[in-house]
């Protein structure tokens, strides 16, 4: 893995940003080292017992600097997203749909349907948000007295007009779509020729 | 595991013990163009040229010739949300003669989410000689992309490229079967240029007859108008 400083960082996303169309959305993410992220996120994790080694990266976007950390635990993908000053923002699980609660699967297969002519699930994520109390305590214990909320993230690739493309839903507890966004595949001629 | 499998545990290298082995190094530039037609469609032209710098067939060596010179363009349906299907027509300019090929191809991703997502590409091809019989290929590749600098791939940063692909030929009445193992670091430019530099192997007559390994050097450019 190749790491670079993160003034360089800084300086080659302002570069883009300036080349870019002033409408473009733009967001990219570099691996770092564990020193490079901020302390308090670092002592987040160290709190949160992983399993394996957790990989650090840094992202730069429309919406500024964050950071981002990912790591196994009992198995399970943890993904936890960081401010620039190190607070945690939510925290991200993939799991398989078939482990979901029975009646949440139904709910959200209820609510693809409406939407979707046809479709299939790709990836599953329950998402956390709440204070940095409650969500490190949930990444301890699995649940918390402190508030937070939970939504469902399915990215799936859908049928919508007889067109098919892949998709990135957002799901509530209840089953309402949150929010719906086309996920824009990459050009990879350099791999299909 | 059956995709690390594929992509680096099936490489069908025999190892031939016999004289009548031939040995080929050499380079193989490339410059792909490619451009959208619309939503679904798309246009990718190719020049790709191939110079042989060494070739030992036994007694016989040669230092530097210019082999072969190919033009090709495939048109492109986006047919799912990660996958394409094309046909094409590549002609190729060669000393020994000029040769014409149909190119269809199926194209998909899987693995999405994953470590490693693996692009697979599934193609037949029909050749025709003026002097020899028509040669018809079926072939697969598995190609690989892996991000130096992040989790995914984006302008600027540096990446490793690893590809397997076995070819089924029918010349005749003589089968053949070959394998191409490719490893190659690129540099994502922008979003629509790559540029890319490695070794990509051949073995052929793995079921017999004169084996032929072929080590060449490519410098590709992908380039999006």
């Amino acid at each position: 893995m190749i790491y670079i400083p993160s003034w360089l960082h800084i300086l080659l996303y302002t570069v883009l940003c300036i080349s870019l169309n002033a409408q473009t959305k733009f967001e990219r993410e570099v691996r770092i080292r564990e020193s490079e992220a901020p302390s308090d996120a670092v002592r987040f994790i160290q709190e949160g017992n992983f399993t394996t080694r957790v990989k650090w990266y840094r992202e730069l976007s429309h919406d500024g600097l964050s950071f981002e950390a990912k790591g196994r635990k009992n198995g399970l993908l943890y993904s936890i997203e960081f401010n620039s000053v190190g607070n945690p923002i939510d925290i991200e699980r993939t799991v398989r749909f078939n482990d979901l609660p029975p009646v949440m699967q139904t709910r959200i297969a209820s609510s693809l349907e409406s939407v979707f002519e046809t479709y299939r699930i790709l990836k599953t994520q329950i998402q956390w948000t709440g204070s940095p109390r409650a969500l490190l305590e949930l990444l301890q214990q699995g649940t918390t007295e402190l508030q937070w909320h939970t939504a469902y993230e399915i990215v799936l690739s859908g049928r919508q007009n007889r067109q098919r493309a892949m998709y990135e839903v957002l799901i509530d507890p209840s089953g309402e779509i949150i929010n719906i966004a086309t996920i824009v595949l990459r050009k990879t001629d350099h791999l299909d020729f | 595991m059956l995709r690390y499998l594929l992509l680096f545990g099936l490489p069908i290298m025999v190892v031939d013990v016999s004289a009548q082995s031939v040995l080929r190094i050499g380079t193989l530039p490339q410059v792909n163009l490619s451009m959208p037609l619309n939503d679904v469609w798309r246009i990718n032209a190719r020049i790709e040229s191939r110079q042989i710098w060494v070739q030992d067939a036994g007694d016989t060596k040669v230092l530097f010739d210019y082999e072969r010179t190919d033009l090709a363009a495939i048109v492109t349906r986006r047919v799912g949300s990660r996958s394409t299907a094309g046909a094409g027509y590549l002609l190729r300019i060669a000393p020994d003669g000029n040769a014409h090929r149909f190119v269809q191809q199926f194209s998909f991703r899987s693995g999405f989410g994953r470590v490693l997502p693996l692009s697979h590409r599934i193609s037949s091809d029909q050749t025709i000689r003026h002097s020899t019989s028509a040669e018809m290929r079926l072939r697969y590749r598995v190609m690989a992309e892996i991000p130096l600098m992040g989790q995914t791939l984006d302008p600027g940063e540096f990446y490793l490229k690893a590809g397997n692909e076995y070819i089924g030929a029918l010349n005749g009445n003589k089968a053949d079967l070959e394998t191409r193992i490719l490893i190659a670091a690129g540099l994502m430019a922008s979003t629509e240029h790559l540029l890319e530099t490695g070794i990509d192997y051949r073995y052929s007559a793995i079921f017999g007859g004169t084996a032929t390994h072929g080590v060449w050097f490519c410098i590709s450019a992908f380039l999006g108008l």
